[in-house]
């Protein structure tokens, strides 16, 4: 009986997308809950990681001083005009910078896409990226599932593809 | 903006670990930088030392307080890309990095702590400490296979060139073969005091 437990286990936890499935530069998380985040953007609109429960999140982290995010900004556009939101939800944080440099930046950059403010960096500090730019993929349940490994090409095929397959409906892309 | 295009097309090294568009913005500061490109054992080290004009411009445009900005100038502060073109993990720890003048003597690395502690007593806006704190290099990091990291060390100036070995361990567990960089004549522009018929790099 609990080898058949077991098995039974094994078998919902057993990943639908393994490790070869991976576009480079994404890298597994431990599946542990993602840190709070509720912040404004810049019209003052709430956003919070709770009330997205259900759907996949993308959280951006970015700042306008980061070359590496200057390079991405736009290929994040142009995977949101494809993606976002019936495959997935987009929330992007600018970390500690002020309306007029973000709104300067994200005009000229990516000029569709909106982001929250982390005024004083404090939710960009909990949530510990592994520099800037870093995207984190939390799961409807609102665990961490994968983080990039700085800017990445997420209008690429290969990027396009895995988060179609990871945001299907019959996926299990847990670990 | 197309200018800074242009000096970005013009310094691709530059630009891949490009920490502040406004350190591009003066092509003349920038032409005067020491720059260093090393490779060892698949692990590539990139180095651009800062003019202390650079420095206060870029902190200067995110709004930091004079204050701050003049014990800025004071530092030398280097800017390093590190890029790990091997199939393993390459740790960067920078406690097992070395910074010493040409007689040995250590030259000491402004970290974290002091940095933190500085803030505190000038009171500085947690913005700022952020932004401060996301362009220094991490003190750690386990980077994986093809992944890069930027940001800069703060030490305090030598007035003379001065030298850096940068080890690095390998491997998940740290079991491969560890890996030097040096990197000779390191000069802080704006700080060093050449000496009469002594060659800049």
């Amino acid at each position: 009986m609990r080898v058949i437990a077991l098995v039974f286990v094994l078998g919902i936890l057993a990943p639908a997308l393994t490790l070869a499935d991976l576009p480079e530069g994404l890298m597994p998380l431990d599946g542990r809950f993602a840190p709070p985040l509720r912040l404004v953007d810049m019209d003052g609109e709430v956003t919070d990681l709770r009330d997205l429960g259900g759907e996949w999140v993308m959280v951006h982290f970015w700042a306008s001083w980061c070359g590496p995010c200057r390079k991405e900004l736009p290929s994040i556009q142009r995977m949101a005009e494809q993606l976002v939101p019936d495959t997935l939800r987009l929330v992007m944080v600018n970390t500690a910078e002020t309306e007029d440099e973000v709104f300067a930046f994200l005009s000229i950059v990516a000029p569709d896409l909106t982001s929250l403010m982390d005024r004083d960096g404090q939710v960009t500090e909990t949530w510990q990226p592994r520099g800037l730019p870093s995207s984190f993929l939390v799961d409807p349940q609102g665990r961490l599932r994968y983080i990039a490994l700085g800017g990445r090409p997420w209008d690429s095929d290969a990027y396009l593809q895995f988060l179609r397959r990871l945001t299907a409906p019959d996926e299990k892309a847990t670990d | 903006m197309k200018f800074r295009l242009f000096v970005l097309k013009a310094k691709p090294i530059g630009s891949l670990f490009l920490i502040s568009v406004i350190f591009f913005c003066s092509s003349d500061l920038f032409a005067a930088e020491p720059k260093f490109d090393l490779t060892n054992h698949g692990i590539e080290l990139q180095i651009a030392v800062r003019a202390p004009a650079q420095v206060a411009a870029f902190y200067e445009a995110r709004g930091f307080p004079q204050q701050a900005l003049q014990r800025l100038r004071e530092t030398c502060l280097i800017t390093f890309r590190i890029h790990n073109q091997r199939k393993d993990v390459v740790w960067l720890e920078l406690e097992n990095w070395h910074f010493r003048d040409a007689k040995g003597y250590a030259v000491r690395r402004l970290d974290r702590k002091y940095w933190n502690a500085l803030w505190e007593t000038l009171d500085m806006p947690l913005s700022n400490r952020a932004t401060f704190g996301w362009t220094l290099l991490p003190e750690n990091r386990d980077l994986q296979p093809g992944e890069s990291v930027g940001g800069n060390i703060a030490v305090v100036a030598p007035p003379r060139p001065f030298t850096l070995k940068a080890l690095f361990h390998t491997g998940a567990r740290k079991e491969g073969d560890d890996s030097l960089i040096r990197a000779e004549a390191i000069i802080c522009p704006g700080h060093a005091v050449p000496n009469p018929g002594e060659a800049r790099p």
